[in-house]
């Protein structure tokens, strides 16, 4: 059992831990506000926080692709999430995502796909349904043959 | 989902696979690619099955389905059909 006070934390977007307004030390808590809390609870509480200062981001723009012949010409915007302790990271627009360990090598996996998918969606010899045209163009907007 | 259900999936469609660093595979209507999935190999057995579902243009239900055995090809292209991604002849 430990003891904390009952007093929720703010924790901001930045990840700044401080006292709710009109709270400014343990001296001016009310005796009242300290309760008992079992220690899963406090676990729990403390998962909670670590969550909220994360140091993850919830998006990035990629600017590299993992292939010489291929260039960026606009900053593809990916969306990260965790799934299963697998970090994903998606483009909305194209549905298209790639997922790893950790943000760096789901970032790295989505750019060796994308590089792929530039060739395989540009072979003029196969023909493509309205929705995977859609997607080519959506990727030719955004990378360029440089080779 | 797990591997041997994407591939299931895969072998139900008669879908055209492409192995490189990730396995990517097509479905494929009168020689026009029409949708298009992956999974990444490795070890890893996590394959976010929502991700996948949004590829294949499938809601839930439908998805279930799929791998369940009730949806089969045909029916698979009735549902693209019905949304507009195969177009009607």
């Amino acid at each position: 059992m430990a003891t904390v006070p009952v007093t929720p934390l703010v924790v901001s977007q930045a990840g700044v831990t401080s006292l709710p307004s009109g709270v400014s030390s343990a001296e001016d808590r009310p005796s009242s506000s300290w309760v008992t809390m079992e220690q899963t609870e406090l676990q729990q509480l403390i998962r909670n926080t670590e969550e909220h200062i994360s140091a993850r981001p919830d998006s990035v723009l990629l600017g590299t692709v993992m292939d010489r012949r291929l260039r960026v010409r606009k900053a593809i915007p990916l969306a990260v999430s965790v799934e299963e302790d697998q970090v994903i990271v998606s483009w909305d627009d194209t549905n298209e995502f790639a997922y790893g360990a950790s943000t760096g090598d789901a970032i790295e996996e989505f750019s060796k796909l994308v590089g792929e998918l530039y060739f395989d969606l540009n072979d003029q010899s196969i023909p493509l349904g309205k929705d995977l045209a859609r997607v080519r163009d959506i990727l030719n907007e955004y990378i360029e043959k440089v080779r | 989902m797990k591997a041997h259900e994407f591939e299931a999936i895969v072998k139900k469609l008669h879908m055209e696979t492409r192995e490189s660093k990730h396995r990517i595979a097509y479905f494929v209507h009168n020689g026009v690619r029409i949708v298009k999935t992956m999974r990444s190999h490795g070890n890893s057995k996590f394959i976010p099955e929502h991700l996948i579902r949004k590829q294949l243009h499938l809601n839930r239900d439908q998805f279930v389905s799929l791998y369940s055995c009730s949806i089969g090809e045909p029916e698979y292209i009735q549902i693209l059909t019905e949304k507009g991604i195969i177009e009607s002849p």
